[in-house]
């Protein structure tokens, strides 16, 4: 927290609203030039974080500092760091896209035209542009509500769920784009998801959300390697399940189907793992690496501690 | 600041609001001439004379004969009675009060619309300014901008006052350029009576004078623009209180006709003066026409004004201010 | 086209400015018009309040009849009654009260039956002076046009006149026998058109009917108007040439005075 180069840093961040806690106690930093994910299903109070971190909702309890800044206190230059989405694009459709950029432009010191031509054509609206809002698709208007998030010059960017509605091109042109964002502008990028792959496929780091307690943070690679799970699908089921139990490797086994195990194990020991489930005249027809679901992740970092699990 | 409310001016433009109302009123104008000019047409017809001095007298005379009836509530007797005075001071000075030109009508609509039909065009103005922001989500993109929220709001209601005084400027200019399709386009120098005062129920003349018309206009539109300004404040809070616009215009057009119903229904009832809706008639000072509830005078009356609308300002910035944004 | 829809929207932002400026500029002039004549209060009532409230020890003075005593066409609504009531309080320091039951367009039948009232008979009872005007609506029936006058059926109604002044004098002398009635006369407010003569005899006839009634009761008196309207009926006149104006109600209250003077409602001996 204390680390000069933390861009956004939240700590014992709290939300009651009447006597229900929205959110509980979280703590996490966001290093410039990462995209960092922010993970949790619906309702776990991704959305109530994150208009705290945009200064819509006063936390109860706790501090947000934005490049030094805290966003209680100093609100103006705090807020000068960041460019949002909360949820959709919110924008004003009886007004043409340009007219939308030069309103918000007029609520920021010195954003000039030449600034606002250059986000237009950064995300590809140059055509439209003088068009009435209320014309585009969703595409369009998250691309001009991302143009206006960037309008400022922000160091942070924060989406709250980008690619809700989009189809799958569009996710994959959004993807594209923020990386481009954070590696060739150095923009950070805090991004919500409730969908485990996506965060893996653009994240850097991430932090769980659940039940309005962080869960777990770390480097996405380290979320995902640490309980890699292989699915084996063997006739003789039986006798490879305690043939398993006698692997030092394998942590876990569970029977999905009538002749599938899947097991958490470290995914370089399925070649040396096969050949002696050979050895041993058992018939392995397929072998597959599963990909885990945010659920399975919740099971397992809390599987076993039933109390924990329950307060989660 | 500037751009502020220019965005916030741009929005009420944009929202296509403010000409709906116009168009209200290119349609509501051209009706109410026709009405004044049917109404002096069929007086004409009646009296057999177009000559205004004997139309005074007859509705003098009318008036005294309402006077007399004995079950008449002593409130309305002393009202009658003043405005019998009123309308002889005009005989006898003579003076035309009705005289036909379109500055007159300009005069006539906005001393009958002040009341509630001007009221109701700023709740439509107003009603939802703020809660339109959130219901459309917009209000997310307003508010995280490196702009302090009161500016945000103040904005936004600078904006209103704008959009009121355009409305205002709008009425006025457009119930002059249809009614003297009919009534002509002359009288701006017409001299008007005003400086009418009333103390214990006495209607003061001694201050009675001329002024040309088209300073009373002037200062008729003045009270009215500020009898607004009050209605569109207490609008501004509400849309800042209540989240949806159907139910913040709801208790706006409730508040303002209950206000103006309450005021001739319940003269008697003191209570009632320190009510902002039954204070819209402000330029009922300038005309001179008398006050129904006793203990009201114009300073009583913008005061009162003043007290809402300031606190209403003061509700409605705190709200702002502290409220979260969830929705 | 939407580049000029843009320069539009712009250019009604100074204006819509503008429109505010003049417009508080108005709400100043007129606060400033208003409050400026209040700066310096000056006492200037030319307006009565209708008090009514009774006090036992005070004068008391009943008006009863039709317009003339409510006082149309007096631009002050005052009528003789309350310049009368006015000249007298201010010469007894407000020791008069008065009570005026005239209603206007009222018939002498008319107040026969108003005289029935509970009301109406209770305060006939208190009174002191009672004064009324009745029989112009009588004989000029409302329409007050003489091509109206018919004479034979004025003749009808007079003798109808008679008998309920008849009943009238009779139930406010059995009521009150204390007090002072004056009764008007009547005058002929067409005495400047071309069937003068007519009419003015016609309003003569009745005039002597009323003063014949009048001399059955010795605390009625009759207060004759006809030569008060007769020479310059359009100077006393209102501009509806029936009611008396200002002038013509102060010389019917100059009339009454001295006469109220002369019996002052024998002090309080009731």
């Amino acid at each position: 927290m204390t680390n000069p180069t933390t861009l956004l840093s939240v700590s014992n961040l709290t939300k009651k609203i009447g006597k229900r806690e929205i959110v509980h106690n979280l703590n996490f930093n966001v290093q410039p030039g990462e995209v960092y994910g922010f993970l949790g299903p619906n309702g776990a109070g991704k959305t109530t974080t994150i208009r705290m971190l945009v200064g819509l909702i006063r936390p109860t309890a706790g501090t947000i500092q934005i490049n030094g800044y805290d966003l209680q206190r100093q609100f103006i230059p705090a807020i000068r760091q960041i460019g949002c989405i909360v949820e959709n694009p919110e924008l004003y459709p009886y007004l043409t896209g340009m007219e939308n950029m030069r309103l918000f432009a007029r609520m920021m010191k010195n954003v000039s035209q030449t600034k606002i031509d250059e986000v237009i054509r950064l995300v590809e609206l140059d055509q439209r542009v003088h068009d009435l809002v209320k014309t585009y698709s969703l595409g369009m208007k998250q691309r001009l509500g991302i143009a206006q998030a960037l309008l400022g010059d922000p160091k942070l960017l924060i989406l709250d769920e980008p690619t809700n509605g989009l189809d799958p091109a569009g996710i994959r042109e959004l993807r594209t784009f923020i990386r481009m964002l954070a590696t060739e502008k150095g923009i950070s990028v805090f991004v919500s998801s409730h969908i485990l792959n996506e965060v893996q496929l653009l994240c850097d780091r991430v932090a769980i959300i659940h039940h309005g307690r962080i869960v777990k943070t770390g480097p996405v690679s380290d979320l995902i390697d640490q309980h890699p799970q292989v699915e084996w699908t063997v006739d003789e089921w039986e006798q490879a399940q305690t043939y398993f139990k006698s692997l030092p490797y394998i942590t876990t086994i569970q029977k999905r189907a009538h002749n599938i195990l899947r097991v958490q194990m470290p995914l370089e020991k399925i070649a040396e793992t096969n050949a002696k489930l050979l050895q041993e005249q058992l018939h392995v027809v397929g072998i597959r690496p599963y990909q885990q679901t945010l659920e399975d992740i919740f099971l397992a970092m809390t599987g076993g501690q039933t109390d924990d699990s329950a307060n989660l | 600041m500037i751009p502020l409310i220019y965005n916030e001016w741009l929005k009420m433009v944009r929202k296509k609001r403010i000409w709906v109302i116009t168009l209200i009123l290119l349609v509501l104008i051209p009706i109410f001439t026709y009405a004044q000019f049917r109404t002096i047409q069929q007086t004409v017809a009646e009296m057999g004379t177009s000559d205004w001095r004997a139309l005074l007298q007859q509705q003098i005379i009318d008036q005294q004969n309402r006077l007399s009836s004995s079950r008449l509530p002593e409130e309305w007797r002393d009202w009658i009675k003043l405005s019998i005075q009123q309308q002889q001071y005009y005989l006898d000075h003579d003076i035309n009060p009705t005289a036909p030109g379109a500055p007159t009508f300009v005069r006539k609509f906005i001393e009958e619309s002040v009341s509630l039909f001007l009221p109701l065009l700023v709740v439509v103005l107003a009603a939802d300014i703020v809660s339109s922001e959130h219901t459309a989500g917009t209000i997310k993109s307003l508010l995280t901008r490196p702009v302090q929220r009161w500016k945000v709001l103040l904005s936004k209601y600078l904006a209103l006052l704008l959009s009121i005084s355009v409305l205002m400027m709008i009425t006025a200019i457009l119930s002059y350029l249809i009614s003297g399709v009919i009534f002509g386009y002359q009288g701006w120098n017409m001299p008007v009576l005003t400086g009418f005062q009333e103390q214990n129920g006495q209607l003061i003349t001694s201050f009675v004078h001329l002024v040309p018309q088209w300073k009373y206009i002037l200062m008729a539109y003045g009270l009215a623009w500020f009898t607004c300004v009050a209605v569109g404040t207490l609008s501004f809070m509400v849309s800042v209180l209540v989240r949806g616009t159907a139910a913040s215009m709801g208790v706006m057009l409730a508040a303002v006709i209950s206000g103006s119903l309450l005021a001739q229904l319940a003269p008697t009832w003191s209570m009632l003066k320190y009510f902002a809706f039954t204070h819209l008639r402000l330029t009922d000072y300038l005309s001179g026409k008398p006050i129904l509830i006793e203990g009201m005078s114009l300073s009583f009356s913008i005061l009162v004004l003043s007290v809402w609308s300031i606190l209403a300002i003061l509700i409605a910035f705190i709200t702002f201010q502290r409220r979260d944004v969830l929705a | 086209m939407k580049k000029r829809r843009l320069n539009w929207t712009s250019l009604l932002f100074p204006l819509s400015a503008l429109c505010f400026i003049v417009l508080s500029f108005g709400f100043f002039l007129s606060t400033q018009e208003l409050f400026k004549t209040t700066d310096q209060p000056k006492s200037s009532g030319n307006v009565q309040d209708q008090g009514s409230k009774l006090q036992d020890s005070d004068l008391f003075m009943l008006g009863l009849g039709d317009s003339l005593t409510r006082g149309i066409g007096d631009k002050t609504g005052d009528g003789y009654f309350d310049q009368v009531k006015k000249t007298l309080q201010a010469e007894k320091k407000g020791t008069l009260s008065s009570v005026n039951l005239a209603i206007s367009g009222q018939t002498s039948s008319e107040l026969v039956k108003q005289m029935k009232q509970e009301k109406v008979q209770s305060l006939i009872k208190k009174a002191d002076w009672i004064t009324i005007t009745i029989g112009g609506n009588d004989l000029f029936r409302g329409s007050g046009r003489l091509e109206s006058i018919d004479l034979k059926s004025a003749n009808q109604s007079k003798i109808q006149y008679e008998k309920n002044l008849h009943m009238i004098l009779d139930t406010i002398t059995s009521l009150n026998h204390d007090a002072v009635v004056y009764v008007f006369g009547l005058y002929n407010p067409f005495s400047d058109l071309a069937d003068e003569k007519t009419s003015s005899a016609l309003v003569a006839e009745w005039n002597l009917a009323i003063q014949q009634r009048a001399a059955d009761y010795d605390r009625v008196v009759m207060v004759p108007t006809f030569d008060l309207f007769q020479l310059q009926p359009n100077a006393y006149l209102y501009s509806d040439h029936f009611h008396p104006n200002q002038a013509g109600y102060t010389r019917m209250a100059n009339r009454l005075i001295p006469l109220l003077q002369d019996h002052p409602g024998e002090d309080t001996s009731k």
